[in-house]
């Protein structure tokens, strides 16, 4: 415990927001990720005011601080695994402006997503970023990770609709960066800062892009015995021009689960579906939607159903909405990995997932966006058996070496964290860490911010601890 | 003076051959009137990181040159011995139409990239003036743009990874080749618009977009500007996703009239993009021509997929083409709501001083490009000009950027304006990549 | 220390995997924002508890104090985990080691648990309501010393009725021999000593659609023991209803009008089941069990020849919700048929309302946060009506809107269908 710290805490935002009792501690010394690690204090911060102070705070007691949201990180982001100050942000959860002249919204970071869409959707507007876990992850979340979610091959990530912030720097100085206008002039702090995972300072406002909802949308789901043939559509998709807004599918495993589940009338015994939804001017869409589901019969898909209307396009996306959940019975735990790789590698690294699995006598159902190439193997385990944990481990590190050799990447949206810190020598010389320490060290020379994560250790072991 | 000049010399003609070694004042490449002592043209990306580690090995101070057609951009130089020119780095690397990615080296001229991207019926949505010449290293280093940001971006939302020589001469690789992509820090973003003041970028990698099945263009004439910005409203609180929308006063329109099917027309033009797939573009021709009818433009026209594009390899050059050698451009970023003001703002200021001028926006970006003939205006006059209209801008949460001036001018003027509120950290991240200050020292924002 | 109570709880603990989604639903920690307040939070005590890493002590048990027990963090989670019923073996076994505050133990194993002593009780409130005793104690602070976190309670409940609705055998409504359907009436704490108005109400609708009605001796459903981790009281007070109403269970339906109760009643074949003296009758019972919605409703009982003009929203009390016992289209569909009424759908209908039982005397701060959110939606419906069927939930939505200056009637679905019969 810090007494003086913690005195010093309680001045900026009363008694009431300061947690240090052991309880408290514990409660928040977790994300969804699978370590703990107990901080020496909680705060609650209300205002960018109270964030500079706490930072300013925590500059006087040379202790490090980790902004946290709703906590759903799933590589260890938010676990403060040098101790310190938790700054917790999700009660700065309003939205400060909706600017629709300038295509704009200002809000506060702890916003969850969802309530964003949901504020802007009446309006006939919409913020394109939407995470699958998007109830529960926060603007100020999205804005660490840079996250992406289901619709990135067609809109990109959160970073291309982040065009301003506010941010508390680690020396407790407040800057704002970016804003409405476009092409600020000088270094582009805004877009270094998206997916720094808390490790550059503390946004306390952001500013988004929101664009007009489109005009329509349509649905299809596609099923097929073999998963190449869905990958193989899905190129002749491209080829044929077309930029669908969502490709989804999921393999058998999945599948299975998700019909024991939900019962949602999908076929236990398939290789996998393909969701496939198109929008924008609606006077295309019947046409895509049609060469679409031509196109999906031509590569071999037994069965395509297409969404006559809006239920009909719910009960498409059931299965894979119902996708984690069902998944979830099945073990106690599951890591859900993050690789990703080129799009037509994904049928031959899919294979090797499999043979992952087999070696390491584990589950490996996968969800992936098949448009961009960002697969989600989910290892199914029991988080108490400390040795299948250790295997499951080994078995994370071996997917993404996987991903790494046929031209991927470790993190397609989850970030680094400490899941994934011993991994980055994969795709990293020493020359690549290097210079994104000199980034590190432009913002933050004093490694408080966030500190432990992300940069592997000089001597780091190749599989995560 | 460059100190050890001599042997400098000696070593990069050992790295590039005396072929591609230039002697400075006779190869015109001065960059605001001043000539670097050697122009050096490596011709791999290890070459290039020989030459680099050579300049800082004595201190030489190096501007990296691409196409030449945005080098006054920024500030000039305080210190210049060096250019290092990239126009010989022209390898397509790799082409992956199946990923819609492409890697290329820096001195690919961006029309030659798209090419070889229509061969495969794709493309690259990037399309800033002189695409001719302008090389992809120097579009990135500069964050060029043009009218079709409005649909797809800019070159952050573009660039998917870049490889890039160091000050120091070591060679990192920023990004990867997929779109999702959160592997440590965005580098990426760092490196693009940073000016050649962090490192030189010597290969870029693109996410592609297959080519749109169908074209168009319509093109309006308005008598007066309020007209033309009600139409930008209307486009803007629809559903029609144009792929630009130009709005140019009379002397730009001037000069693409004819090109756009308006020729004897005068007044304040629109010209719309249009593209995508049939049905689609064929809805939004009929769409805009009513919107422009019903905003009371005087005139209208469409162009087809095959004359369209000569006509925006016209307009893309606006507003600089429309005013002769010896211009001052400034380009102003407002927000979306502020765009007609302030080419409004643009037009009086060249006619409070009696300066031909042309004036170009890609309207619902919030982007206001003004070209001006400043003739033998006193360097003060210019000056105050500029930073009055620059604080317009500012006050509007924009910023003003001069684009190119007249050497003689030129070091009167501030390119960049307000540094904001984290100077301090882009001084560090500045000293952090190039301590020594030998990138490009001055030219960028508050002089770093 | 292993904590054997909640051995049976270690693979539904096991299965947090901490995703956090249950953020979405928890109306507590959308007021709070403090970990404690959220389900996940509440697993992480437990999962604690269960590797030995925290102790049962007070301020342990404290944290998991804020549940409102209503499941809205289940309907989100993927493994669908009961984070009530994790909260209140936890509140079980730490009742079992530090014993309970006097006034649950006085309320829970005496009181409840007899129908005259129940109705005594409720008689001394409306008196002490009625002499202005109950205010005095208020302001004196003497209600303190039974709990120091009571509060506002005056406020919450203004006014007792003159006369409690009074239980006991004794038939209505339509000839036995000529009746639809013989039910027994089960009678709520809350409604008969709170709202005896809608009793009458109920009993008159369940007449007037065809059915003979005992009104049951039956003592308090039980649940708030429950609630309140006193799991040997809950079991003992459902073995007296299961013993007094074991002839009901010869009836067509036992239905009770507060979605508490019916919901709880359904349980009481899971409750007794380790009970070979009690656990048949018990499951018999609780086959009977209807609430009044899915009984009308299931008997055909829709539609009115009356009028009742307004619009009407509805509200489903958290245990009628899909979450729970799931009856949620037979209120709807009673409302919707009443002529002259315009229904209006309540956004987040099935988000708790706060009072969770007798949460929000305990929770005034917690209680009112969440009660802020469901008159926000409230409001925004314009409906001049507010229906629900639960007695908390009508004391406390109406506390709500006279806060908020709203002329909104909060109504039991029964009093609209009373009023309905022309």
């Amino acid at each position: 415990m810090r007494p003086a710290l913690t005195t010093d805490l309680r001045q900026i935002v009363g008694k009431a927001n300061v947690l240090d009792a052991a309880v408290d501690l514990q409660l928040y010394s977790y994300d969804a990720y699978l370590e703990e690690r107990r901080p020496d204090a909680v705060v609650f911060a209300h205002s960018t005011d109270e964030v500079a102070g706490i930072v300013r705070a925590c500059n006087t007691h040379g202790v490090p601080f980790v902004p946290r949201g709703g906590g759903t990180n799933l590589s260890g982001g938010t676990i403060p695994v040098k101790g310190g100050v938790v700054i917790e942000m999700i009660r700065m959860n309003r939205i400060l402006e909706v600017d629709l002249p300038n295509l704009r919204a200002r809000v506060q970071p702890g916003l969850f997503n969802l309530e964003l869409g949901n504020a802007l959707a009446p309006l006939g507007y919409q913020y394109l970023p939407d995470p699958a876990s998007q109830k529960a992850a926060t603007l100020g979340g999205n804005v660490a990770e840079n996250s992406g979610g289901p619709h990135c091959f067609k809109y990109g990530v959160t970073t291309n609709h982040v065009l301003g912030l506010t941010v508390v720097l680690p020396d407790g100085e407040v800057a704002r960066i970016g804003g409405k206008a476009p092409d600020t002039p000088g270094y582009d702090l805004t877009g270094a800062f998206v997916g720094s995972e808390g490790t550059l300072g503390i946004c306390t406002e952001v500013v988004v892009r929101i664009v007009r909802l489109a005009e329509g949308v349509k649905t299809l789901l596609a099923i097929y015995d073999r998963i190449e043939a869905g990958s193989e559509t899905v190129s002749a998709i491209v080829s044929a021009g077309m930029v669908p807004a969502t490709l989804e599918m999921m393999d058998q495993p999945v599948i299975k689960a998700v019909e024991e589940s939900i019962h949602c009338g999908l076929p236990v015994d398939c290789a996998t579906v393909l969701i496939i939804e198109v929008d924008g001017l609606k006077d295309d869409l019947e046409r895509q939607a049609q060469e679409i589901a031509d196109l999906c019969r031509a590569h071999g898909a037994r069965e395509v159903r297409v969404a006559k209307d809006d239920a009909e396009r719910a009960a498409l996306w059931a299965g894979r909405r119902g996708a984690f959940g069902a998944v979830a019975r099945i073990t106690p735990s599951y890591l859900v990995c993050d690789g990703t790789v080129p799009r037509t590698a994904l049928p031959a690294v899919l294979k090797q997932v499999a043979e992952v699995g087999r070696k390491y006598d584990l589950q490996i159902p996968n969800v992936f966006h098949a448009g961009d190439g960002n697969l989600h193997p989910l290892i199914l385990f029991d988080w108490r058996n400390e040795e299948q944990k250790a295997r499951v481990m080994k078995a994370g590190m071996e997917i993404l070496e996987t991903c790494v050799a046929v031209g991927g990447t470790i993190s397609g949206e989850h970030g680094v964290g400490i899941e994934k810190m011993g991994a980055m020598r994969l795709v990293f010389g020493e020359p690549e860490i290097e210079v994104q320490r000199k980034l590190k060290r432009a913002f933050d020379p004093k490694d408080l911010a966030n500190p432990g994560k992300m940069f592997p250790a000089p001597q780091e072991v190749r599989h995560a601890a | 003076m460059l100190p050890e000049a001599g042997g400098l010399t000696r070593r990069l003609s050992e790295v590039v051959g005396d072929e591609h070694l230039l002697s400075g004042p006779a190869a015109g490449f001065a960059v605001d009137g001043a000539a670097p002592s050697l122009v050096v043209r490596p011709g791999t990306q290890e070459q290039v990181q020989a030459v680099a580690t050579a300049c800082a090995q004595v201190g030489a101070a190096i501007a990296p040159w691409g196409g030449g057609t945005a080098v006054g951009l920024g500030n000039p130089p305080t210190r210049l011995d060096v250019v290092l020119c990239l126009d010989r780095l022209t390898r397509i690397v790799e082409f992956d139409p199946a990923n819609l990615v492409v890697s290329a080296e820096a001195g690919v001229r961006l029309a030659d990239l798209q090419q070889v991207l229509a061969a495969e019926r794709e493309f690259l949505p990037l399309d800033p003036a002189r695409m001719d010449r302008r090389t992809l290293g120097g579009a990135i280093a500069t964050n060029a743009s043009g009218p079709s940001r409005l649909l797809y971006g800019t070159a952050r939302d573009l660039v998917l990874g870049l490889r890039v020589v160091l000050p120091s001469g070591e060679r990192v690789r920023c990004g990867g080749k997929v779109i999702k992509n959160v592997s440590g820090y965005d580098m990426n973003k760092v490196f693009i618009g940073s000016l050649g003041t962090l490192g030189i970028i010597t290969e870029v990698t693109f996410k592609l977009l297959p080519a749109p099945a169908s074209r168009a263009t319509l093109a309006g004439v308005f008598a007066d500007l309020p007209q033309a910005a009600a139409v930008l409203q209307r486009t803007l609180g629809s559903f029609l996703l144009p792929e630009a929308m130009e709005l140019l006063d009379p002397q730009a329109l001037a000069a693409v009239a004819s090109d756009l099917g308006l020729e004897g027309s005068a007044g304040y033009g629109m010209a719309i993009s249009l593209a995508g797939s049939q049905e689609t573009v064929a809805r939004q021709v009929r769409d805009f021509t009513s919107l422009l009818t019903e905003g009371t433009a005087l005139r209208t026209s469409t162009l087809g997929a095959e004359a369209s594009p000569a006509a925006w390899r016209k307009i893309r050059d606006l507003p600089d083409r429309a005013i002769g050698a010896d211009r001052v451009v400034v380009k102003i970023g407002v927000p979306i709501s502020r765009t007609a003001a302030f080419l409004a703002a643009a037009e009086t200021l060249g006619r409070r001083h009696g300066w031909r001028g042309a004036i170009a926006a890609h309207a619902a970006s919030g982007v206001v490009r003004a070209a001006y003939a400043t003739g033998a205006g006193a360097p003060e006059v210019v000056r105050d000009a500029v930073e009055a209209l620059r604080r317009e801008a500012e006050a509007a949460e924009g910023s003003l950027v001069v684009e190119a001036a007249p050497p003689t001018l030129k070091r009167h003027l501030d390119a960049w304006g307000k540094t904001g509120e984290a100077f301090a950290v882009m001084r560090r991240l500045k000293a952090q990549f190039d301590p020594r200050g030998l990138m490009n020292p001055g030219r960028f924002l508050g002089g770093i | 220390m292993a904590i054997p109570e909640l051995l049976a709880l270690h693979e539904t603990i096991a299965k947090c995997n901490r995703c956090g989604f249950c953020q979405a639903g928890c109306p507590v920690f959308r007021v709070t924002g403090e970990e404690h307040s959220l389900s996940r939070g509440r697993l992480a005590v437990a999962r604690g508890l269960m590797l030995g890493q925290l102790e049962l002590t007070a301020e342990v048990v404290r944290a998991l104090d804020d549940c409102l027990l209503c499941r809205g963090c289940t309907a989100h989670c993927f493994p669908a985990l009961k984070t009530d019923e994790i909260v209140t073996t936890i509140r079980h076994a730490y009742l079992n080691r530090q014993g309970q505050p006097m006034w649950q133990r006085v309320l829970f194993r005496s009181v409840l648990a007899d129908s005259t002593r129940l109705e005594w009780a409720a008689r001394l409130a409306v008196w002490a309501k009625r002499t202005g005793l109950a205010t005095l104690a208020e302001k004196t602070g003497a209600l303190k010393l039974a709990d120091a976190r009571l509060q506002g309670v005056n406020d919450l409940v203004p006014a007792l009725p003159e006369m409690i609705f009074r239980r006991g055998e004794r038939t209505l409504g339509a000839a036995p021999a000529k009746a639809k359907a013989r039910i027994g009436y089960f009678a709520s704490c809350g409604l008969s000593f709170q709202f005896p108005e809608v009793v009458e109400a109920t009993l008159r609708v369940l007449g007037r659609a065809g059915c003979s009605i005992t009104v049951l001796n039956n003592t308090c459903c039980g649940r708030p023991a429950h609630a309140y981790g006193d799991f040997e009281a809950a079991r003992d007070i459902a073995r007296r209803n299961v013993e007094r109403l074991a002839p009901a269970a010869g009836y067509d339906a036992i239905v009770s009008e507060c979605g508490s109760c019916s919901a709880h009643l359904k349980e009481y074949g899971t409750l007794l089941k380790d009970d070979p003296a009690h656990a048949e009758r018990a499951a018999a019972l609780a086959g009977k069990v209807r609430s009044l919605s899915e009984f009308l409703v299931g008997i055909g009982a829709i539609g009115s020849s009356g009028r009742v003009e307004g619009s009407v929203t509805y509200h489903d009390p958290c245990h009628l919700s899909n979450r729970f016992s799931k009856i949620t289209a037979q209120p709807r569909q009673l409302l919707k048929a009443i002529p002259g009424l315009g229904y209006k759908e309540l956004p987040e209908a099935d988000w708790c309302c706060g009072a969770a039982g007798s949460y929000t005397f305990l929770h005034r701060s917690e209680a009112q946060g969440v009660l802020d959110r469901k008159m926000g939606n409230v409001e925004r419906t314009g409906a001049a009506i507010l229906a629900t069927e639960c007695p908390a939930c009508m004391m406390h939505l109406a506390y709500g809107a006279r806060r908020r200056g709203l002329s909104i009637q909060v109504r039991h679905v029964s009093q609209l269908l009373d009023a309905a019969l022309g």
